[in-house]
């Protein structure tokens, strides 16, 4: 038993080495940062498990979080799998203070690893030794106050972004400008991650602005992004931060260099590089609803200043032949947006869609172009058609109301066209087969053929004759298996045939005795007796008559169990016959007739035995 | 005392009169078409009744009364004379389509055990025939059976051959026979109904104050299990069932 235990335990510690097991660490490269700088932020999940999934982050608080990427490393050592996992993310402080990062926590197969919590302090600028290079633009700056913002004096590179207007009408171009201010140079490109815009159609205007701007005997290369923005409804909607990520000439960290003429080191072949990582704030702003006030029915929420112009191809056309329709709406504002307007129904004409261009300029950062719709109509029948009374509506935010623009009737003189029209029965080679159109189901129609009418609850299995013409074969098939039966035990069984037999002969004897009785032909009839009596008996025992002698015959009689009496009253009549027939002793009728009596007497009571 | 005589007499007369009047079944039934196909399904309806009250039935004449009830929107009725047509004759391919539609109508979504593909071939034959033809059929093997067991008898040489066909049909016959008493048991003991009222409350007993335990709607089927004067105990699955009076429903 203590062995086993032992055993067990030897198991045990086994199945624990070979359990999957996961460690969780997070590491961060520094503890203390300032408002300019950035942390990595490392987290490993290291395992001997195949399937490692990504760490629940927690609520970093101060921070805003970047996925910097996912490095894998998986060894296998001894048949061992050590699987590990680093997830990194850059943390940029949003404010000074004492932040607890953590405890970062993964769930694995139902189990929760959590690593220790990291402590990160975070310094204003400057509170370290001044890093005159990196420099970034004041939260709470008038930025995304006002239109303008006035950047911050004496650093080298700032951005800013600002609205054009921070109320707006839905749908009305708003102008977010982004600027990047440089007065240093910078190692690479820039990386530059647009603002979120949720909530806004942004339709982007290119090219960059580059231009230089002075302000406080500082020249700055300032790089303008401008972003066109349609909100999509009413209501209050931030945009988004900007961040830029740049490297940046370190100039502290630079190598002193002894040679006073190398101290500018006019190449920068041992500068360094440091990350700057720049963000603005949010901007929110106000959507205006469109009034409800003149709202046309037919207002499809275009905002903005349109033209609307209708043109045909022709204007005489044969009936059947199709013109080219034109609806060209022009204008600033989101074109993309534009939708048809609509052209009433006109009798024996048949409209069809055929397509919209459209052409989009942003000539001084005002989205502006035009749209065409394009519809092929069919007139059917000659006469005039005049294409009028369609009207485009759409919202003029300047006016602050909604404009109505009539487009210019077009008439279409329709001729009769000269050849004649298709003949409808014939069929279009290749005409499409199409699935059958099953519009409502109902159900089929009444019988209208001859009713067969037959007597309520008829069942056959309950009809009489049926019964019985199913069930007399069985009677049939019964007797005759019987009868075949009976006919093959006589024709094997001797025996059988001959005790079957025997009843008749006797009778048939008996009876022709009895004929002889009235001729008074006293011997035959004794001979007869005694024939039929002893042939009965040989033929019950099955014996051949002849060899049949008296003493045997009482014997066999006894063996059959014949009783006493009988045996007795088949010896008297015996002796009475060998006395007639031998002895020729008087016999009269009156004998016969008693003699005949007692050998049927005889025959049933044997009957009753053999 | 004369009186009375002749006043039964006058009855008699009456009730003779109107017999022999609609008597002729063809001349109902034509009658109840023309009604219909002049759309006028109420009538039809009272001539297709009035046809199946003089103790005659006819699946044509359930199929058209299942369609002029239909008609009249009474699902119920329409699935009841339907069921009864395919009752008559099973493979009418109009009544099962009718059927299926009506069905489709009613309200009631009662989850009965579907017959998985085994069960659905084995009583491919079932689902087919009616009482009277599986009995003619039923009688054939049967008599098939008996007349291979007698010739086993006198031919003797093909003795063999004659008893293996004998038991191959006294198999089929076998499962006939089981089909015929299931049909046997369906008509006599376990008898279905449908709802024809709109509504049917199911109390937990045979009397109006009982606990209402359920409500069915028109053209929902029901096995019957007691059948009283006023009510019928139903059964709608294995752990559904519940009273519901013979005034909302009809025995199909």
């Amino acid at each position: 038993m203590r062995y086993f235990v032992s055993f067990l335990l030897v198991l045990s510690v086994a199945a624990v080495c070979y359990a999957e097991d996961i460690t969780i660490s997070a590491d961060a490269d520094k503890q203390e940062v300032t408002l300019d700088e950035q942390v990595a932020l490392t987290i490993t999940v290291s395992g001997n498990a195949s399937n490692i999934p990504q760490p629940d982050m927690p609520d970093l608080k101060g921070f805003t979080a970047y996925s910097s990427g996912r490095f894998q490393n998986i060894s296998i050592v001894n048949g061992q799998i050590a699987n590990s996992v680093s997830f990194t993310y850059i943390l940029v402080p949003n404010n000074t203070g004492d932040y607890m990062l953590g405890p970062f926590n993964i769930n694995y197969k139902g189990k929760t690893y959590s690593a220790n919590s990291i402590n990160i302090k975070v310094l204003p600028r400057n509170s370290q030794p001044p890093m005159p290079s990196q420099q970034q633009a004041q939260p709470s700056d008038s930025e995304s106050m006002g239109q303008n913002s006035q950047p911050q004096q004496g650093k080298e590179l700032f951005i800013e972004a600002y609205v054009d207007k921070l109320r707006t009408y839905v749908n009305e171009q708003i102008t977010l400008t982004f600027a990047f201010y440089q007065a240093i140079n910078l190692f690479n490109n820039p990386l530059y991650n647009p603002p979120s815009t949720i909530g806004f159609w942004s339709e982007d205007m290119p090219p960059q602005k580059k231009y230089y701007k002075v302000i406080n005997n500082t020249r700055y290369l300032v790089t303008e992004i401008k972003t066109a923005l349609f909100a999509t409804g009413p209501g209050e909607f931030t945009i988004g931060s900007a961040r830029l990520e740049a490297t940046v000439e370190d100039v502290d960290n630079a190598p002193k260099n002894t040679f006073g003429a190398f101290d500018q080191d006019p190449f920068g072949m041992f500068r360094r590089g440091k990350q700057a990582a720049l963000t603005t704030d949010p901007i929110k702003v106000e959507i205006l609803p469109l009034p409800e006030q003149n709202k046309p029915v037919d207002f499809k929420g275009d905002v903005g200043d349109f033209d609307a112009f209708l043109n045909v191809d022709k204007n005489t056309v044969e009936e059947n032949q199709p013109v080219n329709l034109k609806i060209k709406i022009k204008g600033k504002g989101n074109i993309k947006t534009i939708s048809s307007p609509n052209i009433p129904e006109i009798q024996d004409v048949k409209f069809y869609e055929s397509g919209s261009s459209e052409n989009i300029s942003k000539d001084n950062y005002v989205v502006q172009g035009e749209k065409i719709f394009e519809k092929m109509i069919i007139p059917k029948k000659e006469g005039n058609i005049t294409l009028g009374s369609i009207e485009y509506d759409y919202f003029d935010p300047v006016l602050k109301d909604y404009v109505r623009k009539k487009l210019d009737p077009v008439i279409i003189n329709v001729t009769k066209s000269k050849e004649e029209p298709a003949e409808k029965t014939t069929f279009p080679p290749g005409a499409t087969k199409e699935e059958v159109q099953l519009f409502k189901r109902d159900i089929g129609y009444i019988k209208t053929s001859h009713a067969e009418f037959r007597p309520k609850n008829t069942f056959l299995y309950k009809n009489i004759i049926f019964l019985l013409i199913n069930i007399l074969p069985l009677f049939i098939l019964i007797g005759l298996y019987l009868y075949e039966l009976y006919r093959s035990r006589l024709r094997t069984d001797i025996g059988y045939a001959r005790s079957l037999r025997a009843r008749g002969t006797a009778s048939k004897r008996l009876k022709g005795a009895r004929k002889t009785i009235n001729k008074n032909m006293v011997k035959e009839f004794y001979t007869e007796i005694y024939k039929a009596v002893i042939e009965y008996i040989a033929d019950k025992l099955n014996i051949p008559h002849p060899s049949i002698t008296k003493d045997s015959l009482e014997y066999k009689l006894k063996e059959a169990g014949v009783s006493r009496d009988i045996i007795d009253k088949v010896k008297i009549l015996f002796d009475d016959c060998d006395i007639a027939r031998f002895a020729s002793a008087k016999f009269v009728k009156l004998d016969m007739e008693r003699t005949i009596k007692q050998a049927e007497l005889i025959i049933t009571n044997l009957e009753r035995y053999i | 005392m004369k009186k009375i005589f002749a006043f039964s007499f006058l009855i008699f007369f009456i009730f003779t009169g109107i017999s022999t009047a609609f008597d002729n079944p063809e001349e109902l039934y034509k009658k109840g078409n023309s009604s219909y196909e002049n759309g006028d399904y109420k009538k039809a309806v009272s001539f297709y009744e009035e046809l199946l009250g003089i103790n005659e039935v006819s699946p044509e004449v359930f199929y058209n009364l299942g369609n002029s009830y239909f008609k009249l929107k009474k699902i119920g009725k329409a699935i009841l004379n339907y069921e009864r047509a395919l009752k008559l004759d099973p493979r009418d391919k109009d009544t099962q389509l009718n059927l299926k539609l009506a069905k489709a109508m009613a309200i009631d979504k009662i989850n009965t055990s579907e017959r998985g593909f085994v069960l659905t071939a084995l009583l491919f034959l079932y689902d087919r025939v009616n009482e009277n033809e599986l009995s003619l059929i039923c009688s054939f093997f049967y008599l098939a059976i008996i007349l291979f067991l007698i010739f086993s008898i006198f031919f003797v040489a093909k003795k063999r051959f004659m008893f293996y066909t004998a038991g191959l049909f006294g198999a089929i016959f076998f499962i006939l026979l089981i089909f015929l008493f299931a049909k046997i048991r369906n008509e006599n003991f376990i008898k279905t109904g449908i709802i024809v009222a709109e509504k049917a409350d199911a109390r937990s007993g045979p009397k109006e104050d009982y606990l209402l335990q359920f409500t069915l709607h028109e053209g929902t089927k029901f096995s019957i299990i007691k059948d009283t004067q006023d009510w019928y105990e139903i059964e709608l699955s294995k752990d559904l069932k519940g009273w519901i009076s013979k005034t909302s429903a009809d025995i199909i």
